[in-house]
């Protein structure tokens, strides 16, 4: 764990031309992933004040009564909801959790790549991406951007990320939430490693309107570390001590807390309706990003 | 318990010493490794369930540092050697009598070999005293918990070489280190040791190991079995074929000092017949060489020529020439000394006297000085340095400083007397003789005729060579530190002046106080103590012995004493001078040692040592250092394991 956190990565050799060349493999096969939806799919789907007419959908309390197609209602009885497509790009905010727990493990690295991949296909589809780093506060930001050629810049942004300080996720989001006008998908890439809880931060942005997606970066090592006897273990964000004497009996222990507080993890953000999904730095950015883009329907 | 290794203030000190380093490894154990982790709540929420096994994790890190302790007190005990005390015990005690003479170096054929065939033993073959060795570390090995044992040698005297203890390591290094003696035994010494060793304790035994029949004064019987002292018997050693010199003695003719007579005497063990060849060397220059057929079992004195061209130093050398073995080689040579062809100065002090002048005059290497008594003073004052004075029926004012030999010693007024003149005896004669001086060999006096004699009253420490019913006749002695011979009768009042023994008797009188000056007789047995007479001003002299060893000699009133130990010559050097000693083994029962079939000691069968009670050793450091190894290993496991929490 230690001599991981020390590793330092080459900015320049994480988004290298190997990882440019995946990249646009990626973006074709997102290509056909999304082959069959319409475009305004991965538009904005709320009731917006648009013009054009998008769809109907059932109503839910707490929908706007204006938005009631009547007409419908008198011929089918059913109260629907007309949709129209907001007349702006979708828009895609990346917010990369840079607290000093991410270095360990690489975690950081893992979420700088598997960022960018998605910020490729984003722009790569026309959509409007938007980088931001998070820890106590929104301690970097990289204005909404749009088109393929723009990866650039998020390279350029990424690549000198460090991790620095502490985590307190909800103060960041509160943060975030402040400087945006707009909404949009909001994808998070955090180890959720908060002394305060994630559920404050969750809740933060959902309340504010985005579609949040998260992404929790982890690594397996962390479910099993390699550690025995007697040791004083140092916390990576807050440079507090503990000793600690660790027995297989106490490792096994250790490994059941880490998986019941993934369980609770994955629990909260299903309860929020939070799309969740869990991704391992042991597994290839390309390959974490296409199970993303099935599974979770980050950008659908 | 006792401490037989560190005293019980060392081990504490050892104890105190490794302790704190162990404490101080505890505490240096104990300092943990640093690990940065990405989130330790985690880990928190862990250990606040574990509580309760952290506290007890603390105990065992307790525990392991009180095993620790435990493990560094063992072995600081185990360092002193401890011993469970035998206070209470009753194990056996023996003595163990190893006999050290010279036939235990004796050789012998391979035990396969049938002890009925004369096979010549291998020069490789052990000894006697290594099979004993053997004996004896068996006996040792077998010995009981609580049994003691003392090991001494026992050769010309007993000597203990360990205390009675149970410390095999001690017995075994005592064992190895024996070695043969060139002398005989005498088991007396040996037993008389066990006797004062074994007082008072409890289950005494007394073991002999060696290779003879036994043989002890019968009153030591009487005292082992009212001490209830059990006598038991190690037997080593097998018939071999041996031959070897009994006895080797030499002199020079009195009247032809070139040439000089050799008595030796040689014999072999039983069996067939055996041929030798005898060389005498002088100086190592062979002089003499003869083959000989001995009887088995048989002495034989050959009668040797009278020698010519012999020097100084003689050895005799015995070969075996039929090939059948020779088991002991100390007995094949033996060594004689010459007294060296010096020229005498002798002052005769005599108002005129033939007999004298003439037996003095046939030693064509004596410097004779006759003077009158008027004369004694100025002369001694003017001329010092003779080697004799002759006192022909007058004695000095003073006593003299060297060897004098006296005439009729009547004491006048004034002059000194050797003795107390309380009468005169008529008409007496030898009626008993020192058959063994040396000064009577080649003599008879017993029907010397003597007209009249001194009766004289003889001081302590003086030496009767013969006497009639009434008095000495003929005395030697020492006065005043220097030798003397004393005619208590005038011999021209006899008629010895007319016999051949007349000359004889004064010149080796005269050669006697010579060799007692400045040499030796021609040879003495090993073992036995001999005097040197030093100047009276020499306090300390040095022994060099055949071996090359050299010995600081303890010197006294001018004599110094010497026990020849080894065969061979042996040179007394002090300041002003040296001397000589010939040694030789001269022992027949050593020669002619053939072990019996079984030991014997007052005619009586002497059986094996008894068995010690089987049983743990008393030595306790052994499992404290077994304990100790255990605990590190287990430590190792547990620690490596984490065992620890």
């Amino acid at each position: 764990m230690s001599g991981d956190t020390a590793a330092e990565t080459d900015p320049d050799a994480l988004f290298d031309e190997e990882f440019q060349r995946r990249l646009e493999v990626l973006a074709l096969v997102s290509r056909r992933v999304y082959a069959g939806r319409n475009r305004a799919d991965r538009r904005s789907k709320k009731v917006g004040s648009g013009i054009e007419f998008a769809d109907h959908r059932e109503y839910a309390a707490g929908d706007d009564f204006r938005a009631i197609d009547w007409n419908v209602y008198q011929r089918t009885g059913r109260l629907l909801v007309r949709l129209f497509e907001e007349e702006e790009d979708l828009k895609v905010h990346l917010l990369i959790d840079t607290s000093r727990s991410m270095q360990a493990s690489q975690k950081l690295d893992y979420a700088k790549r598997v960022a960018a991949a998605l910020a490729y296909v984003a722009l790569a589809n026309l959509d409007r991406v938007s980088l931001n780093t998070l820890d106590t506060a929104v301690r970097e930001s990289l204005p909404a951007t749009r088109g393929k050629r723009r990866i650039f810049r998020v390279f350029s942004f990424l690549a000198p990320l460090r991790a620095a300080q502490t985590t307190d996720l909800a103060a960041a989001a509160r943060a975030f939430v402040a400087r945006q006008r707009r909404r949009g998908v909001a994808i998070l890439f955090s180890d959720l490693y908060d002394p305060h809880g994630v559920e404050g931060a969750l809740d933060v942005l959902r309340h504010a309107g985005f579609e949040l997606k998260v992404l929790h970066i982890v690594d397996r090592r962390e479910a099993d570390p390699p550690l025995h006897g007697d040791l004083r273990l140092v916390d990576a964000e807050t440079g507090r001590t503990r000793d600690v004497t660790l027995t297989p009996r106490l490792l096994l222990r250790y490994r059941e807390l880490y998986e019941k507080r993934l369980e609770q993890l994955r629990a909260t953000c299903r309860d929020k309706q939070v799309v969740y999904q869990h991704l391992d730095v042991s597994t290839p950015f390309d390959e974490a990003v296409l199970s993303v883009l099935r599974r979770g329907g980050v950008l659908g | 318990m006792q401490l037989l290794g560190l005293s019980l203030l060392e081990v504490l000190a050892v104890f105190a010493g490794v302790g704190a380093a162990i404490l101080g490894l505890y505490f240096l154990r104990v300092r943990r490794r640093e690990i940065l982790v990405p989130f330790a709540p985690l880990f928190e929420e862990l250990l606040m369930e574990h509580q309760r096994e952290r506290l007890f994790g603390r105990l065992r890190w307790l525990l392991s540092l009180l095993l620790a302790l435990l493990f560094c007190a063992a072995l600081a005990f185990a360092l002193g050697d401890p011993r469970r005390s035998t206070a209470g015990d009753a194990g056996r005690a023996l003595v163990v009598l190893v006999d050290v003479s010279a036939s235990m170096g004796s050789r012998e054929p391979d035990a396969g070999a049938s002890p009925t065939t004369n096979a010549a033993p291998n020069q490789a073959e052990p000894t006697r005293l290594d099979q004993a060795k053997r004996r004896l570390h068996r006996l040792v090995d077998e010995l009981g918990p609580s049994d003691r044992l003392l090991i001494a040698t026992v050769g010309e005297r007993a000597t203990p070489r360990t205390g009675l203890t149970d410390d095999v390591s001690v017995l075994g290094q005592a064992i190895d280190a024996l070695r043969p003696e060139q002398a005989g035994t005498r088991l007396d010494a040996g037993l008389e040791l066990g006797l004062d060793v074994l007082e008072g304790e409890a289950h005494p035994e007394i073991v002999l190991v060696g290779d003879g029949e036994w043989t002890a004064r019968p009153d030591l019987r009487e005292a082992l079995s009212r001490r209830q002292i059990r006598l038991s018997a190690l037997r080593v050693g097998r018939p071999a074929p041996n031959l070897g010199i009994l006895s080797f003695a030499a002199r020079r003719l009195p009247l032809d000092r070139s040439r000089a007579a050799i008595a030796i005497e040689i014999s072999a063990t039983s069996g067939p017949d055996r041929q030798a060849d005898l060389t005498i060397s002088d100086g190592g220059h062979p002089i003499y060489a003869q083959r000989l057929t001995l009887p088995g079992g048989a002495r034989l004195r050959p009668d040797l020529p009278q020698l010519s061209g012999a020097n100084h130093s003689l050895e005799a050398h015995l070969t075996p020439a039929d090939g059948l073995g020779d088991a002991l080689d100390l007995d094949d040579h033996a060594y004689a000394l010459l007294p060296a062809r010096r020229r005498s100065r002798v002052l005769a002090v005599s108002r005129g006297d033939l007999y004298l002048s003439a037996a003095l005059l046939l030693d064509e290497v004596l410097d004779v000085s006759e003077i009158t008594p008027e004369e004694y003073a100025t002369r001694v004052h003017e001329e010092p340095g003779f080697d004799v004075v002759i006192f022909d029926e007058w004695l000095p004012p003073s006593a003299p400083r060297i060897p004098a030999i006296y005439l009729r010693p009547q004491p006048q007024a004034g002059s000194y007397a050797p003795f107390e003149v309380t009468g005169e005896i008529v008409s007496p004669y030898f009626s008993r003789l020192d058959r063994h001086a040396s000064l009577l060999r080649f003599t008879a006096l017993d029907d010397v005729n003597i007209a009249r004699a001194l009766s004289v009253r003889t001081q302590p420490g003086d030496h009767v060579l013969g006497a009639s019913p009434d008095g000495p006749l003929l005395v030697e002695g020492v006065r005043e530190g220097a030798p003397f011979l004393a005619f208590t009768f005038a011999p021209r009042e006899s008629d010895l002046v007319l016999r051949v023994a007349w000359p004889i008797l004064l010149l080796d009188a005269i050669e006697g106080f010579g060799e007692a000056t400045h040499a030796r007789l021609s040879s003495t047995r090993t073992g036995t103590s001999e005097q040197v007479l030093v100047p009276a001003e020499v306090q300390e002299a040095t022994l060099l012995e055949p071996n090359g060893e050299r010995l600081a000699l303890p010197v006294q009133h001018g004599v110094a004493r010497v026990v020849a130990e080894q065969v061979g010559i042996h040179r007394v050097e002090f300041a002003g001078g040296t001397a000589e000693i010939a040694a030789n083994l001269d022992r027949a029962d050593e020669t002619l040692a053939e072990p019996p079939s079984t030991s014997t000691l007052w005619g009586e069968t002497l059986h094996a040592p008894s068995h010690g009670r089987p049983g743990l050793r008393r030595e306790l450091w052994p499992p404290l250092v077994l304990f100790a190894l255990l605990w590190l290993l287990i430590e190792s496991f547990a620690w490596h394991r984490r065992w620890t929490l």
